[in-house]
């Protein structure tokens, strides 16, 4: 199978994606905490507990151009103890991709298609999405790359609307910090863990044309999402004001469903669930092709496209069930129960590969100076 | 003259390939009417053999040519060659080395080639040439004594330019590459061909520019069209599937043109191009799909308008993608996002009518494909008075009887005119087949069906690929230099670059430093 | 018949069947919809039940399409059928009325274009949490609905028919929206405002009031007749203590609040010219800019508010010449502030004597010393707003006076 390579821009716009879609469609700075109308600066905050996390499972894989975690992790640990790790990581994938998909089709069900059953709003992205990692990830980075600049013109179209009316809405943004740091870092946990997400880029990296870079590149995508998520956030507060902004499920959406320009122009949140729905395709189709790719490689197969049919059933599957409802969903954003685990999922894998990486540098180093 | 027909000796009722196979084994030996046997015979006597039998000096030959291909009097001028000016030269034809001394000595035609089977033999006189058979002499010489029967060179109807050149190409191949070489006045214009298709035989040709295009690519191309192993090639047309990477898309993957301002800006590209005898379309590869979005009278036009236009047709395209399945999918599902006057309006249109929107859409989309399909066939004079009064006339009547609505009918005529838009004719069939998809989808799940569908249409144009370069470049895979000739045009001082993926050779079009800059005001430079 | 084939006839027959069969999940034909343009909730006192009246949009009437086939609904050829219609019914919460408004509707019911929100005093003096809850909740209405209240019959109202329009409901629609010039007696809000200043701690709002006025007019007659009166009239407005309105305020009350929280662009009053007794003088004002300053400390605190408004005159028929800045006009422009100041203060009294603080003091002191308002909040409604001293400063800027500079003098004086 001839190796495919993605440009470094490429992998730029597909993190960004990632990271912005979720932050922006469920606002967690927001809904998650009651950092109420201190949520942007919980945005801001949130972008160093953020970068600290990219760094530490991100850098290990710098040491080890042209691998990806499933196969430096067997180097490191062994061949069974290192396919343990890159299926935790896997699992990772799968679960995320799993919410993240439900979420979604919760939300169309909620607010546009109502009689629709579950399952065929969720298969229809599954369908689309395991198409498209089917397709090879060059694929992917093309859609991406067509994608984005459509993806940044919508969410910025639903930032600017509102702006002619906001400065009466300001106020809501008082009073700052009035209940001290505790609630901003509270809102800023869940979004500061999201960055599991960027795990993806244990696989991807070696698909780069420029490995060497392809730490920068995501941190780059890191700060590029922060970017757009703080005045996303602003502007959300302000308009919906915080008590109701924290009591919506998906307050920007509600947030562009208030404005109107027009008589004509009333409700432009199509744009944004449009939006929203092309950056979670990209994100979906990047989350399988990792989760492919991983486990094509623990299991030992050449290739990694067999495994796309059935992941995408169970992925389908696991995606109905996640949650038994959408109170449950709501539930599994809140930093009690989401900071724990995601944090577990990342430091129990990678502070098990830097422990036996640094091991073996020490071991190494006694046995060379000998 | 064996102008009756015997039943030929060799086995009544062979198979073509057996033939074929035969003819081709048969070589043309130093017996002159031994040849001249196997030869009538291999054709069945057809009718148009003619016929000339003569003695040089002591040698009996005979020429072969086909009734009207031949110009008129270029038997009489071969034959004058080698009886009269062999006498009066002093130059006599050997036996066993006539032919020879003829080629040589004797004969003024243009282009003289030497066959030796029976096949090749006829191949060429088939195109007009006049076979030459001496006694003692094996093979047979070929002589170019093509009538040109052409068409006139005339703007083709298809790709109209308003202020491009009028000249397009015709059936000939040498009309059509002579076009192309009149553009191109370099030696590496270089002009390849194979002949393809085994009971057509047809010319086909490859041109590049030799140090432009990649060397990888010309010989990929070459190697795909070498390996076509069929019946027949008519056009170019037959040589696009074979050659294409992905052969169940509805997408186009070469660019087909009859204009030969078309083909040199390809060439001068990078791109290859493919012509064959008999067919007026020139293929290019690799093509790219803004390649498709472009018409020469983008350039031709000050930057605003020429850019404007471009970006009209880009977006015309999507609509006439995108359109029907919204409408469906907005009124049936998301009448919220729909002013309220105007969901109003769509009600009452619809007060009254059977069928669901969905319906009424599809058929009024397929009544619309039957007439464009109905007038294309009918003489040019009628076919489009068909097409536009019957599509009024069935419009209105329908509305009248209460079977559609304005609305969709609206919709319907909107998405025509957008798709008529397409300069390519190939990429609006395209589109025309997943319109209905789109529309389908959109009745079912709305605006999520119809972004369902788009994501589907991306990841498939995002995998294509035409001899290896990527379909949507300069899209995706993004190469911001690229992207001035794409969607929008600039000047021509602007185009400095080359294609990336296909021109990446020689990058440098023109050196910068070409807009023009304001000059001195002669006025001012007298005082 | 192979399983491969048999799945992909299965698929097709599917996606057949959702092309032509109705039933397809959330699609609905938009003939089968009715449009309701405007809805009013009332309460029932007897029965504890909510009421719901909805006007609804009628496609046939309103739309002039030459191609609906007006023989199937059989006789009555043109006119006949109003462009709307009205019904009404009751349930225990307002989610359940609207669900019973089934039971009497041809249609399934479409809300997201209603445009306007009435309540009926009884329901608002009762409470408007529910309804409030329903419009966030659910996905078909929006937050961008105007409310008001309804001074006088709600029933009345929505039946009424309003003369050049189309329907009741666009009629209340055009009159609420186009309220550009009556903006500062009426204010011109949207529910989501209305939910997200209410939310605010130390802030409450205040709703529109329309006023229904006895045309005189008997039921609703067929079109044809041209109905010259116009059954409702806007000004003034309801003040809320959370959900409750406890009362109303009139016309220029309103435009105190709006001079500091509205919107004043072209509001226009009356005051008396300085030269000569009984000449009046008509100002308009264009614009405003009201700031609210928290001064002193914790334990000695005070509010301060600076409005300062501009405007033009817009009628003057008495003596002095407008033409160049005196003491001519330097006196309008302090009776016109004097004027402004009034109503600002008939404003606040107003508030205070319902205790609802609509123009946000409290907010202010939450929004700048958070601390401040903590110990405050629990005393704020019942007794520190309403004995607020509030420093007000007002100011007047007179800009233009329109075309002419003096009045047409009678004649040689």
């Amino acid at each position: 199978m001839p190796r495919e390579k993605i440009a470094n821009r490429q992998l730029y716009f597909m993190l960004f994606l990632i990271r912005c879609n979720v932050a922006v469609a469920l606002l967690p700075v927001l809904t998650t905490a009651d950092a109420l109308q201190d949520a942007w600066i919980s945005a801001i905050v949130q972008f160093f507990p953020a970068l600290l996390l990219l760094l530490f499972f991100g850098s290990l894989g710098q040491r080890f151009v042209g691998l990806t975690v499933a196969q430096y992790s067997e180097k490191l640990l062994g061949r069974w103890a290192g396919k343990g790790v890159a299926l935790v990581i896997a699992w990772a994938f799968l679960h995320m991709a799993a919410v993240e998909v439900r979420a979604y089709a919760d939300m169309l069900i909620t607010a546009f298609l109502p009689d629709t059953p579950l399952v065929f709003l969720i298969g229809a992205m599954v369908i689309a999405s395991a198409t498209a990692a089917h397709a090879g990830i060059e694929v992917i980075a093309r859609a991406a790359d067509l994608l984005f600049p459509v993806y940044l013109l919508m969410i910025i179209s639903s930032l600017l609307i509102p702006l002619p009316q906001l400065q009466g809405f300001l106020v809501n943004l008082e009073p700052v910090l009035a209940r001290g740091a505790g609630p901003v870092l509270r809102g800023a946990a869940t979004p500061a863990l999201f960055t599991v997400q960027y795990l993806v880029l244990t696989v991807l990296a070696p698909t780069v044309n420029e490995p060497k870079r392809a730490l920068r590149t995501a941190i780059w995508a890191l700060v590029g999402a922060t970017v757009i998520l703080i005045p996303v956030a602003v502007i959300t507060v302000a308009i919906l004001g915080p008590q109701l902004g924290t009591r919506a499920a998906f307050p920007f959406f509600s947030m562009v469903r208030v404005i109107a320009i027009s008589e004509f122009f009333e409700r432009i949140e199509a744009l944004a669930v449009f939006a929203w729905g092309l950056g979670l395709f990209i994100e979906l189709a990047v989350y399988l092709y990792c989760g492919g790719r991983a486990l094509s490689q623990i299991l030992g197969m050449p290739d990694y496209r067999p495994l796309i049919l059935p992941m995408a059933v169970i992925w389908t599957a696991f995606g109905s069930h996640v949650t038994r409802n959408m109170f449950q969903l709501m539930d599994f954003f809140k930093p009690h129960f989401f900071v724990p685990y995601a944090l577990a999922l990342v430091v129990v894998p990678f502070g098990l590969l830097w422990m036996a990486y640094l091991l073996r540098r020490l071991l190494r180093g006694r046995s060379g100076a000998s | 003259m064996g102008k009756n027909r015997r039943t030929l000796t060799r086995g009544a009722d062979e198979d073509i390939s057996v033939l074929q196979a035969a003819a081709a084994r048969e070589k043309l030996g130093k017996n002159l009417d031994a040849n001249l046997k196997k030869i009538q015979e291999a054709a069945g006597f057809s009718y148009d053999i003619s016929l000339r039998r003569f003695t040089a000096g002591d040698l009996p030959g005979a020429l072969l040519f086909l009734d009207g291909l031949t110009e008129r009097r270029s038997a009489e001028e071969i034959v004058r060659s080698l009886i009269v000016d062999s006498k009066r030269l002093k130059i006599p034809l050997e036996r066993g080395r006539g032919l020879e001394i003829a080629r040589e000595k004797l004969l003024t035609s243009d282009e003289i080639i030497s066959v030796d089977n029976l096949a090749d033999l006829f191949a060429s006189i088939s195109r007009g040439g006049t076979a030459l058979l001496l006694d003692g002499s094996p093979g047979a010489l070929i002589c170019d004594t093509r009538s040109p029967k052409v068409r006139e060179v005339s703007e083709p109807n298809n790709e109209i330019a308003i202020r491009g050149p009028r000249d397009g190409f015709v059936e000939n191949l040498q009309v059509n590459t002579s076009l192309i070489r009149l553009r191109l006045p370099i030696p590496q214009l270089w002009i390849e061909t194979m002949t393809l298709g085994r009971l057509s035989r047809t010319e086909v040709a490859l041109l590049y520019i030799k140090g432009l295009a990649r060397d990888k690519l010309v010989r990929e191309v070459r190697s795909r069209l070498q390996q076509i192993d069929v019946d027949s090639i008519l056009g170019t047309g037959y040589i696009e599937d074979f050659i294409k990477d992905n052969p169940y898309t509805p997408f186009p993957i070469t660019f087909r043109t009859e204009r030969p301002d078309k083909v040199t800006g390809a060439l001068l590209e990078g791109r290859l191009a493919i012509m064959t005898g008999g067919s007026p379309f020139a293929l290019i590869v690799p093509t790219e799909l803004p390649m498709f979005l472009q018409a020469p009278d983008d350039y031709f036009e000050p930057l605003p308008v020429g850019a404007f236009i471009r970006v009209l047709r880009f977006a015309a395209m999507i609509i006439s993608l995108i359109l029907p399945g919204v409408y469906v999918g907005v009124v049936n599902f998301h009448p919220e996002l729909l002013p309220t006057t105007l969901f109003l309006r769509i009600i009452s249109y619809r007060e009254g009518v059977p069928f669901p929107l969905v319906f009424e859409m599809l058929l009024l989309e397929l009544i619309f494909e039957l007439l464009r399909e109905a007038g294309l066939r009918l003489p040019p004079a009628i076919g489009s008075a068909i097409s536009i009064v019957g599509a009024l006339i069935l419009g209105d009547a329908a509305i009248r009887a209460g079977l559609v609505s304005p609305g969709v009918v609206i919709i319907v005529a909107l998405t025509a005119i957008a798709g008529f838009t397409t300069p390519s004719f190939s990429l609006g069939i395209a589109f025309r087949l997943l319109r209905f998809t789109y529309t389908i989808l959109g009745a079912i799940f709305g605006l999520f069906g119809v972004q369902f569908a788009l994501l589907l249409t991306i990841i498939h144009l995002c995998s294509l690929r035409t001899v290896g370069m990527p379909y949507l470049s300069p899209l995706a895979p993004l190469i911001l230099s690229d992207l001035k000739d794409s969607i929008i045009t600039v000047w021509w001082w602007g185009m400095r670059t080359r294609p990336k993926l296909v021109g990446g050779r020689e990058p440098l079009r023109q050196p910068s430093g070409q807009k023009p800059a304001a000059g001195q005001d002669p006025e001012e430079e007298r005082s | 018949m192979p399983l491969k084939h048999k799945a992909l006839m299965l698929l097709l027959v599917a996606l057949l069947a959702g092309v032509f069969c109705s039933g397809c999940w959330s699609r609905r034909e938009p003939e089968l919809l009715s449009l309701v343009l405007a809805v009013g909730f009332d309460y029932d006192e007897e029965e504890d039940l909510y009421q719901v009246f909805a006007q609804v949009a009628n496609p046939i009437a309103s739309g002039t399409s030459g191609g609906s086939s007006s023989d199937g609904s059989g006789g009555g050829g043109g006119g006949g059928k109003k462009p709307y219609a009205t019904m009404e019914a009751k349930g225990h919460t307002p989610f359940e009325a609207i669900r019973n408004l089934i039971q009497v509707s041809t249609r399934e019911l479409f809300w997201a274009h209603c445009r306007v929100l009435l309540f009926s005093e009884s329901l608002a003096r009762k409470g408007i949490k529910e309804v409030l809850d329903l419009f966030e909740r659910e996905r078909q209405f929006r937050l961008i609905v105007k409310p008001v209240v309804v001074d006088g019959d709600l029933r009345k109202l929505m039946e009424a028919d309003f003369p050049l329009e189309e329907s009741g409901a666009r009629g209340l629609d055009r009159l609420i929206v186009t309220t550009r010039f009556a903006r500062s007696i009426f204010p011109e809000i949207n529910l989501n405002e209305f939910m997200v200043n209410l939310a605010q701690p130390g802030r409450e709002m205040v709703m529109g009031r329309i006023e229904v006025l006895d045309t005189g007019q008997s039921g609703s007659e067929g079109g044809g007749e041209s109905v010259s009166t116009v059954p409702a009239r806007i000004g003034g407005g309801a003040l809320f203590r959370g959900g409750r309105m406890v009362g109303w305020a009139t016309a220029k009350q309103i435009q105190g609040w709006t001079y500091v929280a509205g919107r004043a662009f072209r509001s226009n009053f009356v005051i008396e010219s300085p030269l000569g007794k009984g000449n009046r003088v008509s100002i308009e004002v264009l614009g405003h800019d009201a700031r609210m300053k928290l001064r002193g400390n914790e334990d000695n605190w005070r509010i301060e508010l600076e409005v300062k408004l501009h405007g033009r005159i817009t009628d003057y028929s008495g003596p002095g010449d407008l033409g160049s800045e005196s003491e001519f006009t330097r006196s309008l422009e302090r009776r016109a502030a004097a004027a402004a100041r009034n109503r600002i203060e008939a404003m606040l009294s107003r508030a205070q004597e319902l205790k609802s603080d609509v123009f946000g003091f409290g907010n202010l002191i939450y929004r700048k010393r958070p601390q401040l308002w903590k110990k405050l909040a629990p005393d704020w409604e019942e007794k520190i707003f309403p004995e607020l001293a509030v420093d007000l400063k007002v100011e007047f800027k007179l800009l233009r006076p329109g075309l002419v500079k003096e009045y047409l003098p009678e004649g040689p004086s």
